[in-house]
């Protein structure tokens, strides 16, 4: 009789099978004439793909039916857990991630294969070989190294549970969502190496590869947003983002992703920057794969933690094969990376597009430079050292700052150069902007000069963007002759590339109020608060009305209704309390009680810190975050704008800009 | 009788006060200490940050240092000895830690380098590849004159 662990075991050997023979047909198909080969193997992975969701599938019916003969969810999940956390928790240890890894990447292979195929046929065969190769590895560690269908030889009667910690729905959503992040770096990086092996780095190429990164840059984007928005709510800490290395290794592809979605516009327009493209595409999935390693293999915390798992050895081979095969390629192809034009100005827009990237590369250097210093530093002198928030805000600000200054002029700027008379015209309402911005904050008595600027660029970047919108709808209405609301939805829809950008760049223009307001305006206290007596901090008033102590089957908790008065006067309440769940007695869980004021989105954010078993007293720690509301709804806009760019259906119509090409190409072609 | 008693009673109540408000002093400055302290048995959470019996014990230790009258740099120096210099979040700007923050300044020089080399590099040559190129940069021209028009 078979169980659910030799189902997926069975599983998960044909998929690793399949994935051989994909690479391997794959590899053989590329020779002229045996197309036969290549077509099998994309075959080949259409059926890798669906063994793997089997496996994945049988893996979620153990944790649904609580088969705790399976090591992995006598780990991971208990009897007590709610059947969706339950789901969760198949990503909750390292060999359920890396089934959901190598679930993801094969699913994407054989959707790649099929799909690249049309666009860029030259292309296709080549990709595919890579992909199967790089999924032989994933494969290969599940089956060989970290399975999650390894079994116990006594069955126990219950699981040890999930972390309380990730007992939470953004559990739920941010590792799958950061994982296809990761994952979906494959395709560019496969599409790269194609490119590389075809020797055509052409606009096909760049094209075909801004369309998958731009799904993995989407994916990662989201998971970081929801990974800081999880962290808020259930760490108890009062921050967001803490440039902690896990975080770090998340945030270095994405801004890379950023940095080529941007310089892609120069090559797919000029022809330039082909040599750049290429890397930024490789070396995006290299560093994802980095991320994994880092995150999985525990190197970080000593160097020493590495040789304790196999799939420490294993990542570090990957990693290094793979990048030493992605820089021989580059070089062997030096020759046919040459642009094909140059520029012209300095204040061209292809020229605030490489200012851009100078600046992107330079945030995901210095971050991933920060965070392998210390393990440079264990392995040159023994010694640990550590490298923190301090350090990355010193060095990441500023040129955080420079970027968001640069979102608002970039787009103002013309391909080719900008005059100054179109300058001029082009900058002023912007300008306008945050000066008067700033002046009226100035005025309000904000003193500090930094964050006057960051706050004169916010506005600016709004100013800039909003100018961009009415200007667009302005210049059609005028054309075609229909009004402004009509005229601004069509562009909007015709021209969705580039209208969805301009919403991505509000979405971090908002992204950096919060992160502004944040970084320069947090107030932190520590309060003692006696039952029905009001106390006072930072414009709040706190009353503390009672104290409720409750027992769960598994858990007991303790929560302090507080009555608040905002400074504005509206009255609210939050529940500041703690609760400890059964089995993990040594870590107490928060649970934050946060109030959000409208319009500033600024949060109370309360912990109960200690309390008296009386409950005439309890102490708390109070947080005023200002504007930290801003970065949801700026994550909200950087999601609505993605889908803006990428919503599949209308194609690319520019109906006045195509009368006026027309119109201009046989004068100028015919001498 | 009663004079001694109110003026011992006077001068108790004004050092209380004197001590709860030093005390609160010494603990705003225990803050930003420990923000940038990393706390020894976390994972990624500084000192000030971290709820764990250990932080606390070294906040404690903070502000009877303080009291004690030692500065900033004494009490951090202390901690280094007792944990390592893997609790300083904030890396110092000497010695091996040096290089953490001269990494970021090489890799910009480099790259600010690369781009004034490739926007200097313009007009030297013209395009390579004219045909497509070429077209599509005159149109663009003649729309932005259009537009300028306008």
């Amino acid at each position: 009789m078979l169980d659910l662990g030799d189902l997926g075991r069975i599983a998960l050997g044909f998929a690793f099978g399949g994935t051989v023979y994909a690479a391997v047909s794959g590899a053989l198909g590329l020779r002229p004439g045996a197309s036969a080969l290549a077509l099998s193997a994309r075959n080949a992975l259409t059926g890798v793909a669906v063994l793997a969701t089997l496996a994945l599938l049988i893996l979620m019916a153990a944790f649904i039916s609580h088969d705790f003969s399976l090591a992995f969810v006598a780990q991971n999940s208990s009897r007590a857990m709610p059947a969706p956390l339950t789901l969760a928790a198949v990503w909750g240890g390292q060999a359920g991630s890396l089934l959901v890894w190598a679930w993801i990447l094969s699913v994407l292979s054989a959707f790649a294969s099929w799909r690249v195929r049309l666009r860029a046929p030259d292309l296709a065969p080549h990709m595919t070989a890579v992909l199967a190769f790089l999924l032989v590895f994933f494969l290969g560690v599940l089956v060989f190294a970290s399975s999650p269908f390894d079994e116990l030889p006594i069955v126990p009667p219950d699981g040890q549970g999930l972390n309380p910690l990730l007992w939470d729905t953004a559990m739920q959503i941010h590792p799958p969502l950061l994982t296809a992040g990761y994952v979906s770096f494959a395709v560019p990086f496969a599409l790269a190496v194609a490119a590389l092996l075809v020797g055509k780095v052409d606009r096909t190429w760049v094209r075909t590869t801004r369309g998958w990164m731009l799904l993995a840059w989407s994916f990662q984007g989201a998971g970081l947003i929801i990974g800081a928005w999880w962290a808020y709510r259930v760490l108890g800490w009062g921050g967001y983002w803490g440039w902690d290395p896990v975080e770090n290794v998340a945030l270095v592809p994405w801004l890379l992703a950023t940095a080529y979605l941007h310089s892609a516009m120069v090559q797919e327009r000029r022809g330039m920057l082909k040599t750049w493209n290429i890397i930024l595409a490789l070396s995006a999935y290299v560093l994802a794969i980095f991320g994994t390693f880092v995150v999985r293999s525990g190197v970080l915390t000593s160097v020493h933690a590495f040789a304790t798992s196999l799939l420490g050895p294993l990542f570090f081979g990957f990693l290094g094969a793979v990048t030493i095969a992605a820089v021989a390629l580059v070089i062997y192809r030096r020759p046919i990376l040459r642009g094909e034009s140059h520029f012209e100005s300095a204040t061209s827009r292809e020229a605030g597009f490489l200012i851009n990237n100078l600046l992107l590369v330079s945030i995901a250097a210095a971050t991933f430079w920060g965070t392998i210093f210390p393990l440079v530093s264990e392995i040159a002198r023994g010694a640990k050292v550590a490298v923190g928030a301090p350090f990355y805000n010193q060095v990441n600000g500023p040129l955080m700052l420079a970027l968001l200054a640069l979102i608002g002029i970039g787009p103002m700027l013309s391909w080719h150069r900008t005059s100054f008379r179109r300058a001029v015209r082009r900058f002023a309402v912007p300008v306008a902007t945050a000066v008067a911005v700033s002046g009226l904050l100035a005025g309000f008595g904000l003193r500090q000069g930094l964050p006057l600027i960051a706050f004169g660029a916010v506005a600016f970047v709004i100013g800039a963007v909003s100018i961009e919108f009415v200007r667009g709808a302005q210049t059609y209405s005028r054309h075609v002759g229909v009004s402004l609301a009509a005229a601004a939805r069509i562009v909007m829809t015709t021209n969705r590339r580039r209208y969805g950008g301009y919403v991505v760049h509000l979405g971090m223009a908002l992204i950096a109020l919060a992160i502004i307001g944040t970084g320069f305006f947090k107030l932190e206290e520590p309060v003692a608060l006696t039952r029905d007596q009001p106390a006072v901090v930072a414009g709040y008033t706190l009353t503390f009305k009672e104290l409720r102590f409750s027992t769960a089957p598994d858990l007991t908790r303790v929560d302090a209704d507080i009555l608040i008065t905002r400074p504005d006067g509206i009255i609210a309440d939050v529940v500041p309390g703690r609760q400890i769940h059964r089995g993990w007695e040594s870590q107490p869980i928060s649970r934050v009680g946060i109030d959000t004021s409208w319009p500033a989105m600024t949060d109370l954010y309360v912990l109960l810190t200690a309390w008296d078993e009386s409950g005439d007293s309890v102490t708390v720690r109070v947080i005023i975050n200002p504007l930290v509301g801003y970065l949801w709804i700026g994550g909200l806009v950087y999601f609505a704008g993605v889908l803006v760019v990428a919503w599949p259906g209308t194609p690319l119509r520019r109906p006045v800009d195509r009368r006026r090409v027309e119109a201009l190409a046989p004068r100028q072609t015919s001498p | 009788m009663k004079w001694i008693l109110i003026v011992v009673l006077a001068l108790g109540v004004g050092g209380a006060f004197t001590a709860v408000a030093s005390a609160e002093e010494y603990e705003q400055e225990m803050w930003e200490i420990a923000a940038d302290l990393a706390c020894p048995v976390c994972s990624g959470q500084s000192v000030k940050d971290s709820n764990a019996p250990l932080a606390r014990q070294i906040r404690a230790l903070i502000v009877e240092k303080l009291e004690a009258g030692e500065d900033r740099e004494a009490i951090v120096q202390f901690l280094v000895g007792r944990y390592g210099e893997g609790i300083r979040l904030d890396p110092p700007k000497s010695g091996f830690q040096l290089g953490v923050w001269l990494g970021p300044l090489v890799i910009i020089g480099v790259a600010l380098g690369m781009v004034a080399t490739v926007l200097w590099r313009r007009g030297r040559t013209q395009t390579a590849a004219a045909g497509l190129d070429d077209f599509v940069a005159r149109v663009d021209a003649g729309l932005a004159r259009r537009r300028e028009d306008e």
